[in-house]
């Protein structure tokens, strides 16, 4: 396989139209607001002096409404994007995604409980915890059942994880069927296991972001560890790493992010597992540039799947995780096509 | 002699079924120690036991004069070096950025690799003749190649110990004897080196110590004269064969003649 692409290009030019597309994503929304405007009021809001050339209701709707949409969804991207990076190098494994090891679910179930039992007309924060909660005890229990005698393969992990994984949807599935003679709560339910940005505030995006950046940032410091796994278990120990103990902090870092992410925007499905194949594709498997590029690759494509549906379905409730499926799945089979030999590896 | 590696009545098992049983070993600064042994005898599990890969189910294993077990993963990466049998070279990276990885063990984690650590790649790249390929991928090597860059890496770490699981296994003629002569280079700079190996005439000439390992037990220990006479391969290997004097006054050939009915 040929790297096509300089690295610190790709994270360049990923980044750029991050950027691009966010500004957009601000720019887009029922009451028109031009980009040169957007522009002034991120600029006022960031402290530079500026001339005040629009009213006072685009300031607000900008900074409150359209504003913490957007950056929700950079966030929610890159905790998916950098989750299925790790565990995708972890486990050697293409396969290998915050939901086929039962992560996502787990913080599924947790915050379709937390609907359920009214806990979330209660509290903000009662989502958050029950999807993190949720995470965190799927990933403790896929672990401590692949787990014997100090050893933890690959395989079993894998294969736990999907177990869990669909007893976790069974008993999600079970729940929202009782719900469905309360119409209200049912729908909840079923909009946000679907995902979505709507109605996404700062205390999302204050809860997400300080996650995501401490966990990139510790994530990150294990990019040469990363990199040595690739080669296999053995060969990693033998160049000094303690395979054991770099998963647990990894898998424990990857629920801590994707628990998050699925409690602030629920079930987007896809991001975690396509974003980093295709930027490995791009710019070749070293983690040192293959996560940060997940990160930006991953709030790039939710950033740009919110936008889509904002232009494209402005008067429907279309859920975000439908889309990023919808685009996701095709263009991933159109690369599984073209480069099927280099999956094979 | 400086006794690197040693090991205090080492057992281990998988499961029910025993391995190895209190096994004793010393092995010394500038020795080439062959491993040899019938297949499933536990050479793998006596290399990865060393390593600290699994834990033995009694005695223990002293590296440098400290117990194994004691030794964080880091350090005894410091002290002794695998080269794997199976390696899933089947990622993008250059075989430089493989070679590095051998420098991991001496670097913080957030300390970038220094001007003596790229000296030392560079080094191990030149001696196992991969100078040449430093910029290509892992992944269109061919088998030879690989072999050569994973013992580049294990240069790189610069350990007293040095152990190798197959390390002539699908390589030709030419390549195979590149690598014992590159090991026997090493072991006169000081390296202690172990290898399990197949052919027993490669064997007699490259190794100044073998060790045969059958029914769990090291059954013979000393040079090959000792340990590789015809009563031994009938014993153990399971085959009679005739051993000859190798032309030039080094080593012997192995000639298997019939496997024994048993």
């Amino acid at each position: 396989m040929m790297r096509s692409i300089n690295p610190q290009w790709g994270l360049l030019v990923t980044g750029g139209l991050l950027v691009l597309v966010s500004l957009w994503g601000v720019a887009q929304g029922a009451a028109e607001i031009s980009t040169a405007n957007v522009v002034g009021i991120l600029a006022k809001a960031c402290g530079l002096s500026v001339d005040v050339t629009w009213p006072a209701w685009m300031e607000s709707v900008v900074l409150q409404i359209r504003l913490p949409r957007v950056i929700t969804g950079i966030f929610v991207g890159s905790a998916l994007g950098l989750s299925g990076a790790t565990l995708q190098g972890l486990f050697r494994n293409p396969l290998a995604s915050p939901s086929i090891i039962g992560v996502s679910s787990g913080a599924s179930l947790g915050a379709v409980l937390a609907i359920y039992f009214g806990l979330a007309a209660l509290s903000v924060w009662s989502i958050p915890v029950l999807a993190f909660l949720g995470a965190s005890l799927t990933t403790f229990a896929v672990y401590s059942i692949a787990t014997h005698r100090g050893h933890t393969p690959t395989e079993t992990l894998l294969l736990a994880g999907v177990a869990i994984g669909a007893l976790n949807t069974a008993i999600s599935a079970f729940v929202m069927s009782l719900a469905l003679s309360r119409w209200e709560v049912g729908q909840q339910i079923l909009f946000w296991s679907m995902g979505g940005l709507d109605g996404r505030t700062w205390d999302h995006a204050l809860l997400i972001a300080p996650m995501v950046l401490l966990g990139a940032g510790l994530i990150m410091a294990y990019s040469r560890d990363l990199d040595a796994m690739l080669l296999g278990e053995v060969h990693a120990a033998s160049v000094g790493i303690d395979v054991p103990y770099v998963r647990k902090v990894l898998i424990g870092l990857t629920s801590l992010l994707t628990g998050t992410a699925v409690a602030v925007a629920g079930g987007v499905a896809f991001v975690g597992l396509i974003v980093p194949h295709i930027l490995r594709l791009l710019i070749g498997p070293h983690h040192r540039w293959l996560l940060p590029a997940s990160m930006l690759g991953g709030g790039l494509f939710v950033v740009a799947a919110d936008l889509a549906i904002r232009m494209l379905f402005a008067d429907k409730p279309v859920p975000l995780g439908v889309v990023t499926a919808f685009v996701g799945a095709p263009f991933f089979l159109f690369l599984l096509i073209r480069h099927r030999k280099e999956f094979h590896n | 002699m400086d006794v690197l590696l040693e090991a205090r009545d080492l057992s281990f098992d998988y499961g029910s079924k025993p391995i190895l049983r209190n096994l004793q070993l010393r092995c010394h600064a500038g020795e080439s120690i062959g491993l040899i042994g019938p297949n499933g005898a536990g050479k793998t599990t006596l290399l990865r036991l060393f390593m600290n890969l699994v834990s033995p189910v009694a005695g223990e294993v002293q590296l440098c004069g400290e117990n194994l077990r004691r030794l964080p993963r880091k350090e005894i990466a410091r002290r002794i070096s695998l080269v794997p049998q199976d390696v899933a070279l089947s990622y993008a990276l250059s075989v430089r950025e493989v070679v590095s990885m051998g420098r991991n063990p001496h670097l913080g984690r957030f300390e970038p690799e220094g001007e003596k650590d790229l000296e030392i790649v560079q080094r191990s790249l030149e001696v196992t003749e991969m100078g040449e390929l430093a910029e290509r991928t892992v992944d269109t090597l061919s088998g030879g190649e690989r072999q050569r860059v994973l013992i580049a890496r294990a240069l790189a770490q610069e350990t007293p110990v040095l152990l190798l699981d197959e390390p002539t296994a699908n390589l030709d003629l030419c390549h195979q004897l590149e690598v014992l002569q590159l090991l026997q280079r090493l072991t006169s700079q000081g390296v202690c080196a172990i290898a399990a190996i197949h052919d027993l005439s490669l064997a007699s000439r490259f190794f100044d110590r073998l060790l045969l390992v059958c029914d769990q037990e090291i059954v013979a220990d000393g040079s090959p004269q000792t340990v590789l006479t015809e009563e031994n391969l009938w014993r153990y290997f399971r085959i009679r064969a005739v051993i000859e004097n190798a032309p030039e006054g080094k080593g012997f050939s192995v000639i298997p003649m019939e496997s024994s009915p048993h």
